[in-house]
């Protein structure tokens, strides 16, 4: 399929592009109608899917009422006991619904924009390039328990970062004993890590773009930015949505890291929902409560992902 | 956005321009080198720092005291009881295969029949698929166990295969349903003249096609499974016997991990050959997942 | 991690080691019943330490497997978590170990675990052991604890307690905190602390070698709302320790430090002292320092002389209903309980723990700490098991002790842990 200057190139949409709707023969339609091959085909993935993810889902919803401790046979309803509990502070989850959010968004942009950034500098052909790229991209097979483990290590009171403050005269910095700076670590180590994947995409987008319409830019006058923003930007932009959605649902979920980096402290400041869920809810027995936890950061994620997609599709739409 | 016509300007002089791209591209290239070496210096410590008694890395963890490396803290990492390296990348590896196989199998199918389905239905079904991308693992696990435990394959390979399908299912059969709908019909057509089923005109044709796209899948699930930790923690368990690479170093530091002697050893024998791997086969991991993202 | 159910039991560890006249554990456990027709693989889930090895457990469950064909073991241990944390979540997740350890038993989680009150080796073995009776919960057996440690123990480095001039270990705070300063002049970090559990261990060693003076029943006065962590002997505590916090007494960055760095740095003379339980003693003895070793008792906040020690059990092995192998658990549990040879001697001795009878040679250090056991007063413990704090108060309070060294003052902290209890006591997990 070609390229055209005005078809951008985009990660593959499925709803409502148009791109699906073909002419379809009568005859065509009966034999895709036909039921037999649906249930084989559509089967095993939807009876899976029921089964581990819905089911499991309903039942989350439904023991989020309830004081379930995985045991007792002595199970009660107790309304939104156990929601009440996660609004509030203290041993419930509110400081965590705000660590998992500055978490997520700052993640989100911080990735997003350096990698672009990043993805405009190493947009050109040649060897030494792709080393840069692999340079960055490597973490990718970096998994965050791993990465938790090594950077605790690093920014440790006892460890190699405060060294190099020492050695650059400055004073010690409480990466990990103070609970603000070390959430903002967190966002360090997720960074150091996610960038280099939004990178290859990105590359792999403005690598689409035919160079005529840059060069027109240039020789129209435009410097750097104005390229970016009136060219590059623009066609990017479904590639871009899609990243930071699956981004920003991948960071809600933050609970290795944290368990290997900060294991929630200092004095529970690094823990996010998910840390709570599991290593709060599980261990404490009190899988009613980790079921309303999963809940409200189900009902977050979603609502935060789709204001995300309501917003850029406005932006889509309004440049096409 | 600006008039996309080419016209010739006399400030556009080729000696200025010239100057001014290669001073950029100075600048670009340190900007660039600046930015990889910051990249690359957890690992550099790493390395470093894993041949190192625990004095020296205290005192000078950037450093290379030749005279006192050694390589006992790596031996002692190799043969340490709770956690088997090779056995823990075996079984890793074992997950990652059987799960991309997995995936692939139940998704081709079911993204062909919604993506030529016609019927309301279809767009139901992709839906219903597509709302798996926002349940978050950590709230569907507990319940899910009681589920695998009823189905008797908790604790089990079986188990933890079909879990971390099902995760890896919405984004699948997002990707797949959008690149099969950009294949032409004329060649289902052309099967169904044959007489050919749908499952072998799916198989045979469609799926020859889509190469592009499953190679990004294949890369996209396969990383997302090897370094997965939660599920295996949960589904898998100690009671299992079986440590994936993630878990095994989990249980391997633990509350060791301001011990440096025990963490930077076993952080270089479970990245080593990870990043080996990485080195050589990253052309064509990189083209391998942006072979789907763009319609080429 | 080291710090097992905090049930305290203040003195009666004098009682024993004074020797006065308590006859000691059951007579070693001879040939089991028969070899059993029981078959299968045993998950026990232990607390794995710098000096409670695998191998360590390894030959224990080899003890028990020799004479049971038939039946394997499996050890699991806890990760990064702690350890009864851990052994929780395994059970949440239905995980569930047959044997594991670290669950405070309470009133409200008893029926999760299996009572071996029915059992004839069990009722002897708590008639003959004071410890397993005082963990009774409403005269059910839960958990059969061997051998115990004394908590309330400050080890001091006698070579820069010497340096700095230091003449004689000490009583009160007041000279406590002045012979920090004497240790920080000489450029060493006076208290050892870590990260984990060892910062809530120690504010509570400080608070409850007072409290223990006069009130045995504090966890249940707590519960019934008549005392408070506020305004009282705990919030004293941590007003003194957020002091040495400040002056540097304690390592600004200690939280976040692991445990058994800190051990190791102690032993390398790198701090002056380190109050820390009993259980230290093992590692002294498996990695002895170049400098001799004392240990004093926790000073109670009105210098009032002898401190009153408390007690803790260490391995009490315990069954969860949720086991798969429940008989064959029952008969491991007989075995790790009553078997001195095999199962409890390797494992206090490893662990640095003592029972009613010593089962191993003493060092000086461990005679020290029998000393000081023995001078203290010797109480019974009425309430018995009901006198516990809630499930999940131990890991709580690590955390939030962290807050005195991001800038909470004792008061909001004592606050915090008042809030927790009201709202956890009596809670179903």
């Amino acid at each position: 399929m070609v390229v055209t200057a005005d078809r951008p190139p985009t990660l593959p949409s499925p709803v409502g592009t148009g791109a699906g709707a073909v002419n379809r023969g009568p005859d065509i339609s009966r034999w895709l109608r036909s039921a037999a091959p649906t249930a084989t085909m559509a089967g095993p993935a939807f009876a899976l899917f029921t089964i581990l993810m819905i089911v499991p889902l309903i039942m989350a919803i439904c023991y989020s009422f309830t004081n379930w401790n995985s045991l007792s046979s002595t199970l009660q309803f107790v309304g939104l006991a156990n929601y009440r509990k996660v609004f509030s502070g203290g041993a419930g989850m509110m400081r965590p619904l705000v660590v998992t959010g500055v978490l997520s968004l700052a993640g989100t942009v911080v990735i997003n924009v350096v990698a672009v950034t990043l993805a405009m500098l190493m947009n050109r052909p040649g060897r030494l390039y792709k080393l840069y790229r692999s340079a960055v991209f490597y973490p990718y097979v970096v998994s965050a328990i791993i990465s938790g483990f090594l950077w605790s290590a690093i920014l440790n009171p006892q460890g190699a970062a405060e060294h190099l403050l020492h050695g650059l005269g400055l004073g010690a910095a409480p990466f990990l004993t103070n609970g603000n700076w070390a959430v903002g670590c967190l966002v360090l180590v997720i960074s150091w890590n996610s960038i280099g994947f939004s990178l290859v995409l990105y590359l792999a987008g403005m690598q689409t773009i035919p160079s005529e319409l840059i060069e027109a830019g240039q020789v129209d006058g435009a410097g750097p930015w104005r390229r970016f923003h009136d060219i590059i930007w623009p066609l990017l932009s479904s590639t871009v949505t899609v990243n930071i959605v699956l981004v920003l649902i991948g960071l809600f979920q933050t609970y290795a890291l944290v368990l290997a980096l900060t294991n929630g402290g200092p004095d529970g400041q690094t823990q996010t929902v998910a840390y709570q869920i599991l290593a709060i809810g599980y261990a404490n027995g009190e899988l009613g409560y980790a079921c309303a936890g999963s809940v409200v950061l189900m009902v977050g994620t979603a609502a935060l992902a789709a204001a995300v997609i309501g917003y850029r599709r406005r932006k889509e739409s309004s440049l096409t | 956005m600006t008039d996309a016509s080419v016209s010739p300007r006399s400030d556009r002089a080729a000696r200025p321009g010239r100057t001014r791209h290669h001073l950029g591209s100075g600048i670009r290239h340190a900007i660039l080198i600046v930015v990889g070496l910051v990249w690359l210096v957890p690992m550099y410590l790493m390395v470093v720092n894993a041949f190192k008694p625990q004095t020296a890395i205290l005192s000078s963890p950037f450093g290379m005291p030749l005279g006192r490396m050694t390589v006992r803290f790596l031996e002692h990492a190799l043969v340490n009881p709770t956690f088997n390296v090779l056995h823990a990348y075996g079984a890793t590896l074992l997950f990652v295969v059987l799960d991309v196989t997995a995936v692939v199998l139940l998704c081709g199918p079911v993204s062909y029949v919604i993506a030529r389905g016609a019927r309301k239905r279809y767009q139901v079904l992709l839906f219903y698929f597509v709302l798996g991308t926002f349940i978050p693992g950590q709230a569907v696990l507990i319940p899910a166990v009681y589920v695998l435990r009823d189905m008797h394959i908790m604790n089990s390979i079986p188990g933890l295969v079909a879990f971390q399908t099902v995760g890896s299912l919405p984004v699948t059969i997002f990707l797949y349903v959008a690149y099969i709908r950009s294949i032409p019909l004329s060649i289902d057509e052309a099967a169904k003249i044959d007489g050919a089923g749908r499952l072998r005109t799916f198989w045979s044709l469609i799926f020859p096609i889509m190469r592009p796209i499953v190679a990004t899948n294949v890369i996209l699930v396969a990383m997302g499974v090897w370094n997965d930790f939660v599920s295996p923690e949960i589904i898998l368990g100690p009671t299992s016997g079986m440590q994936t690479i993630t878990t095994g170093i989990y249980e391997a530091i633990g509350v060791y991990s301001t011990q440096f002697t025990t963490v930077f050893p076993d952080l270089l024998l479970v990245l080593g050959p990870a990043l080996a791997f990485f080195l050589i086969m990253q052309r064509h991991i990189v083209s391998g997942l942006t072979a789907g993202a763009t319609k080429t | 991690m080291k710090r097992r159910s905090t049930k305290r039991l203040a003195a009666l560890a004098a009682a024993g080691l004074a020797g006065a006249g308590l006859v000691g554990c059951s007579a070693p456990h001879g040939t089991s019943s028969t070899g059993g027709n029981k078959t299968g693989t045993l998950i026990w889930y232990v607390n794995k330490t710098a000096t409670l090895t695998p191998a360590v457990y390894q030959k224990v469950a080899d003890g028990f497997t020799r004479t049971h064909p038939g039946v394997k073991v499996r050890i699991i241990n806890q990760g990064g978590q702690g350890t009864g944390p851990y052994f929780q979540t395994l059970i949440s997740s239905g995980n569930s170990p047959d044997v594991g350890t670290g669950i405070a038993i309470t009133p409200q989680n008893a029926k999760d675990f299996v009572n071996l009150a029915g059992q004839a080796w069990a009722r002897q073995a708590a008639a003959k052991n004071p410890l397993i009776r005082d963990y009774e919960i409403n005269k059910g057996i839960y958990s059969t604890p061997a051998g115990y440690q004394i908590q309330d123990l400050i080890f001091y480095n006698k070579k820069l307690f010497a340096k700095a001039h230091i003449a004689a270990v000490p009583t009160t705070y007041s000279a406590l905190t002045s012979d920090m300063a004497k240790l920080a002049k000489l450029g060493v970090t006076p208290m050892a602390d870590s990260g984990s559990f060892i910062a809530g261990s120690q504010v509570m060693a400080m608070a409850l070698s007072t409290i223990y003076q006069h009130n045995l029943l504090w966890e249940k006065d707590k519960s019934a709302g008549r005392v408070s962590f506020a305004h009282g002997p705990w919030q004293q505590a941590m007003q003194i320790y957020r002091q040495w916090i400040q002056k540097g007494y304690i390592d600004k960055g200690a939280v976040a430090l692991q445990y058994n760095t800190v051990d190791n740095d102690f032993l390398q003379g790198k701090y002056g002292m380190y109050l820390v339980a009993s259980w230290f003693t093992g590692n002294i003895a498996q990695t002895p320092p170049p400098f001799p070793v004392g240990v004093f008792s926790v000073p109670t906040l009105d210098g009032k002389t002898p401190a009153p020690q408390a007690v803790v059990a260490a391995f009490n092995w315990e069954i969860p209903t949720a086991a798969k192998h429940r008989t064959l658990a029952e008969e491991f549990v007989h075995y790790l309980s009553t078997n001195q040879k095999q199962a409890i001697a390797p494992l206090v001795k490893a662990d640095g723990d003592f029972t009613q009878k010593p089962l191993y040679h003493l060092d000086s250090v461990g005679q020290a700490i029998q000393k000081i056991a023995s001078q203290t007063k010797v109480e019974g413990v009425p309430g018995g098991g009901e006198n516990v704090e809630p499930n999940g108060f131990a890991t709580y309070m690590d955390q939030v002790v962290q807050g005195l060294w991001g800038g909470k003052s004792a008061a909001e902290v004592a606050h915090e842990l008042d809030t927790w209890w009201n709202s956890n006591k009596g809670s179903s997990s």
